[in-house]
């Protein structure tokens, strides 16, 4: 069932009705099926940081709760309102971390050509995580062995350089260059390989603009 | 010789100790940090656990939210109800305000004692005239000429008299 599908469309407008009246079942309904689908296709890909997908979450359902009243549902899904909300809340922490020169980034980009085009149901986006998931084991199947050491050790296992660059029997200064090398080639591959993405996969059910 | 085994540029050089720094320190450094290999790495690392929000999440974003919940169940007044109240309290206030404000300035004003001047009694002239007029049978226009002079003799006499009531000052 996805957001569109009319059952959920009844079920929805009567869990926003009573949540106007500040009812917490059915807040907690509504996060229950709204907070995955905006982690896992808007938040995460854009922040590429769990914590502070998780804040801004959080701040999208306050701003929800705070704006219900000037939401128009037009027959919809409150699930476009949402996403518009969270992408917008990403973009202002992107621009403090610019402002302040963090360096963290997300990974939308990469993502977006495993996105499923239909917009996802509640409480489940199991579909496009584990089509992300398959592609990044795929991908480092076919990359170079050495490259594909290096980015296990630091990305899957999270070691510290120093111990990566011990375990290839390195300098950490080479293993830095090893690691930069093998995100290039992990991206190159990666490019190709979700070219040739399912069909339906895309952009389309993501806010584009804000 | 492998790619890997070149030889890096100065430049190469440079990214990866910027790379390095950044992927050290999310909070900061990393300046210059190339971003296709920084969201690159971003996706490594999610990727390793399931893209999933903690279920721990849940009770914070209640407590986060809980103000505006709360905000909801506290009953706000309604723009008709408002404006219902407004509509009695303003035509209200308004007479009030004419009300105590007329009030000093009538204090003020002076008062003008009601003098009541009574009509001097017609004159036997006037009289005849009217009869005159009445009755016909002469030149009419020769009648209604006296009748208008003795009226005008009239009015004159009853304004004397209401200036001599007003004391003189009308």
């Amino acid at each position: 069932m996805t957001f569109n599908d009319p059952a959920w469309l009844d079920q929805e407008r009567r869990l926003l009705g009573e949540l106007r009246r500040g009812d917490r079942t059915a807040f907690s309904r509504l996060y229950g099926a709204f907070a995955q689908p905006l982690f896992a296709r808007v938040l995460l890909p854009k922040l590429g940081d769990r914590q502070t997908a998780e804040d801004v979450l959080a701040e999208t359902f306050r701003i929800m709760l705070e704006k219900l009243d000037q939401y128009d549902d037009r027959g919809g899904s409150i699930w476009s309102w949402l996403a518009t909300i969270a992408a917008n809340k990403a973009r202002d922490v992107e621009r403090e971390r610019a402002r302040r020169g963090q360096a963290l980034r997300g990974f939308a980009l990469l993502s977006a050509p495993l996105l499923d085009a239909q917009p996802p149901g509640p409480g489940d986006d199991a579909g496009d995580a584990a089509r992300i998931q398959a592609a990044v084991a795929r991908v480092m199947e076919e990359i170079n062995p050495r490259y594909r050491r290096a980015l296990t050790l630091r990305f899957l296992d999270d070691r510290p350089r120093t111990e990566c660059a011990e375990l290839l029997e390195v300098k950490v200064a080479t293993f830095d260059v090893l690691l930069l090398r093998a995100l290039r080639a992990f991206r190159e591959r990666w490019q190709a390989v979700t070219a040739d993405a399912p069909a339906g996969a895309g952009t389309a059910s993501l806010p584009v603009s804000a | 010789m492998k790619p890997e085994d070149e030889q890096p540029s100065e430049e190469e050089l440079r990214e990866a100790a910027a790379l390095a720094a950044a992927l050290e320190n999310d909070a900061g450094g990393g300046a210059g940090a190339p971003s296709d290999a920084l969201e690159t790495a971003a996706l490594l690392r999610q990727a390793r656990a399931p893209l999933t929000v903690s279920p721990a999440h849940e009770p914070i974003t209640a407590a986060h939210v809980a103000p505006a919940l709360e905000g909801r169940r506290t009953p706000r007044p309604r723009r008709g109800r408002m404006w219902i109240a407004l509509s009695v309290i303003a035509p209200a206030a308004a007479a009030g305000w004419l009300f105590f404000a007329q009030r000093p300035m009538q204090r003020l004003r002076p008062i003008q004692p009601r003098i009541y001047v009574a009509p001097p009694a017609p004159s036997s002239d006037l009289l005849a005239a009217q009869a005159a007029a009445t009755r016909g049978g002469g030149p009419a226009g020769a009648a209604l000429a006296r009748l208008d002079q003795e009226m005008r003799a009239y009015r004159r006499q009853y304004h004397e008299g209401l200036r001599r009531g007003h004391g003189g000052t009308r």
